[in-house]
This record gives structure tokens, sequence and C-alpha cells, in this order.
């Protein structure tokens, strides 16, 4: 009954987002009648998605085979809930796909084209107040998290540069890039005037035979 | 004694002529059809969607089948089987009661289902459909309110295809004694004064109480099954046998 609730929770969030974005409606109701599986490998989750004309149904039985299975561990699927690029969290990030694969690559399109709303989402089990909160604490945690992370490999870079000189400043380094360029050019000159002193030496001595 | 053998049926805790009854209950729904889903939902903390869920998950639906939705009120289980069945497929939503069906028919026109939906309004003594002819029926909190269930159940096993399935929800009996008191509290106590608040119509509610206690009991609509010509027939309790799910194939 528990995760009866859970999916049908979780059924009429997803349905409102799909509402309120046609061009997702549209590509979904391409998918009506066909029938994707979805299985958790470490934990107790398997459902069935059913795309129709203006949203989905999930059930977690249904007596026809699925058109398509996407299997993964709860991992894999969390990835490809929060990766910027969804595309690249199917194929070759521990999510399996059997059957038509076509039609994987036609919804793996969609998901990762539409825009989903996590406080949207959230606020329908939790109501806006919290969601909002919530939403706010997460964004301001990974932006506190973005900001530690420059300053940290900003701080790295020059502790390496200029306090040990373990590794040379930018500066430095295009400077030094330039003089190899000159070198390498004066090289090459070189060799060039190298080739046009042999040739002439080449001639004088068949000029004197 | 059979139904079929007396004039009298009941209406909720009284006993009134056969044809009063039919009357009688479609008053009920003329008064409650426009609060219908507000009052599904008050009622019962929402857990009715979990229970028609479960239904449409054990009905074993698919892509092309043809389902008959009896008593389908404002559309809850067609909607969800018009989406299974697909373009291929074909749903009737039949109720006795025009005001329901009104209701349902605006319901889920609103909600863009309407392709593969026809809209019926028919006695379930009495199907208006071809022999053979649905591959799944289901009765959703519909059978107690029929008049003579044991004509209906013919009805439904006569239209129904061979290896066909019946499914129905209905409020049953519960058999945890603590449950049981709870309930009856609820029922005779809160569920009127709710009915009142809400819809308007206190003694709808009474009715819908008393005709709850009145319905057959699990292995008793067991019985009635198997006397229809149905095989397999079997129940699933849910919320502590509040709500129990037979079901039954016609061979």
């Amino acid at each position: 009954m528990l995760q009866m609730g859970a999916i049908l929770l979780l059924e009429s969030a997803i349905n409102k987002i799909i509402n309120s974005d046609p061009v997702t409606a549209q590509s979904l109701s391409k998918l009506s009648g066909k029938v994707f599986r979805f299985v958790v490998s470490d934990a107790p989750i398997s459902f069935y998605l059913l795309p129709y004309e203006n949203g989905i149904q999930l059930q977690r039985q249904h007596m026809a085979d699925a058109d398509t299975v996407f299997q993964g561990s709860l991992q894999n699927f969390k990835n490809l809930a929060t990766a910027e690029d969804k595309s690249s969290q199917f194929f070759g990030n521990g999510i399996n796909i059997s059957g038509d694969s076509q039609l994987a690559t036609q919804l793996q399109k969609i998901i990762a084209n539409a825009d989903i709303d996590w406080q949207g989402l959230t606020a329908l089990v939790t109501g806006d107040l919290l969601a909002h909160q919530l939403a706010n604490i997460l964004t301001a945690g990974s932006r506190q998290l973005k900001i530690t992370q420059q300053s940290l490999t900003l701080n790295i870079a020059e502790y390496l540069q200029e306090e040990i000189h373990t590794l040379p400043a930018r500066a430095e380094a295009e400077g030094f890039i330039i003089e190899v360029d000159d070198a390498q050019q004066s090289v090459q000159r070189l060799e060039a005037k190298l080739n046009l002193l042999e040739e002439n030496l080449q001639r004088q001595i068949a000029n004197k035979t | 004694m059979s139904q079929a053998d007396k004039n009298t049926t009941d209406f909720g805790f009284k006993e009134v002529p056969k044809d009063e009854k039919v009357k009688r209950v479609a008053d009920v729904f003329h008064s409650v059809a426009a609060k219908y889903d507000v009052m599904n939902d008050l009622m019962s903390g929402g857990i009715h969607r979990i229970w028609k869920k479960l239904t449409i998950e054990q009905s074993g639906a698919r892509n092309g089948m043809k389902i008959l939705d009896i008593a389908g009120g404002t559309g809850d289980l067609t909607l969800r089987f018009a989406r299974i069945v697909g373009s291929t497929g074909r749903v009737t939503l039949a109720d006795i009661n025009d005001s329901m069906l009104k209701v349902g028919r605006d319901k889920l026109t609103d909600k863009g289902a309407v392709a593969n939906i026809d809209f019926v309004q028919a006695n379930a003594e009495c199907l208006p459909f071809p022999d053979n002819h649905f591959d799944i029926i289901t009765i959703a909190f519909g059978l107690r309110n029929v008049t003579d269930k044991d004509a209906a159940l013919r009805s439904m096993q006569r239209v129904l295809k061979p290896g066909g399935k019946l499914m129905i929800l209905e409020f049953s009996k519960t058999n945890n004694p603590m449950l049981s008191s709870v309930y009856d509290f609820y029922s005779f106590n809160i569920l009127p004064k709710l009915g009142e608040l809400i819809a308007g119509d206190g003694d709808s509610y009474q009715y819908l109480a008393e005709s709850i206690r009145m319905h057959p009991d699990q292995e008793t609509l067991k019985s009635m099954m198997q006397d229809a010509d149905f095989v397999q027939c079997k129940y699933r309790n849910m919320t502590g046998g509040v709500v129990a799910l037979h079901t039954a194939i016609k061979p």
C-alpha cells in the first residue's frame, strides 16, 4: 500500500510537469502505447512506465512485455536524475538497456530535454514553504560547494607555481612557449640556409668536374 | 433464501420494496454526483485512489483490450484503462445514474480522454451488450447498490469473453475488532456529518454507511460469484478488510 501511494504521488507529480511542458507532452504522445520498464538492481524497486497522449502512467505490474527495459543500480538512476547532461548518463554509465533501443533513445531525449523543476516536484509532497526552504538550502549548498571548489583550485595552482616553484606561472609558461616557438623557427631557417648552401656546393663541384 | 425469492430488499438498514430501492439509490447519487470525487478523497483520506490503482494493476489490462467499467461513476478506473488499452482498445463506462454519468463524461472530456471511451446508461442486472464481448469487467463500489446482485453477476458473466476477468472492488468486513470499532464510529458518527457539511446531504452518507454493513461479506460474495458460473473466484483484502477485491474468470 505504501509503495503504491508513493507511485501515485510520483505519477501525479510527473504528469503535472508534463502538463506544464507542451513540448515534452507532444514528444511523449508519440510513444503512446509503448511499455517501458525500469528495474533498480540493488533495491526492491521496479516499475512500468506507460506513456499516453498527455502524460505517463506508472505501474508496479503490467501484463504485456516491456518494449524497452532500463536496468541499473540506485546510484546510476540517482546520477541520471541529477546529471546536467542526461544523455551521457544513459549509455556507458551503468544503466543497461535491453529491447528496442530506438525507443530507448527517444525516451532518453525526452527526459534529457524535459525542464524538470525539482522544487515544484518536492512541493507536491512537502508543501510550498518547506520545498522553497529545502530548495534554497540545496541551491545555497551547491553554490557554496562550487565557490569552495573554485578557490581550492586557485589556491593549489598558486601554491605549486609561486610558493614551491614546482610549476611555472601562466605568464612564465607562455613566455617559455614563445621562446620555444622562436627557437623552432630559427632552427627551421638555419636548416633552410644549410640546404641552400649544400645545393650551391653540389653545383660548384659539378661545374669543376 | 436468495434475493430473487422475495419482493423486498435492503436499502441501508431499512427493508423496502425492490422497485423503490432503485429509485432511492438513484436519488442518493443524483444528490451526491457533483461532490462525489471530493467526498471520496475526504472520506477515505485519499486511500480510494490506492484501492483503485491496485485494481488496475491486478486487472491484467493491456493494449487493444475491450473493458467494461460498470457503475463507473466519475470515471476514475475508465480513465486509467483508456490510457492502457490505447487507440486499438475500447473502454465502456456504464452507470445506471445519468447524473453520475454526466459528471464522469465531463471529467474525462476535460482530461482529454474521449477517443476510445463509450458512455452508456445501463442497469447492471441486464447489460445491453452482446454475449462474450469484453476482456475485463470491473465494478468498483457499485455492486452493493444493485438491487438483484445475482442477476447482475449472471449478466456480467454473459457479456464477458471466455477467459475474461471480472473484478469487484467493494467495501467489505474487517475481522480486526479494534479496526471494526474505529471504523463503525467513523461510519456512523463522522461520515454523515462530513456528508452534511461538504455535500449538504447527511442522509445519503448515512445510507452509504448502512449499505456497506448490509453488503455480503467476502466469503458470501465469493460463493455468489461461483453460483453465477465463474471459476477461480478469489478475493484480496485491502486496509484490513475495509475493502476487498474479488476476482473471477469466465470459463
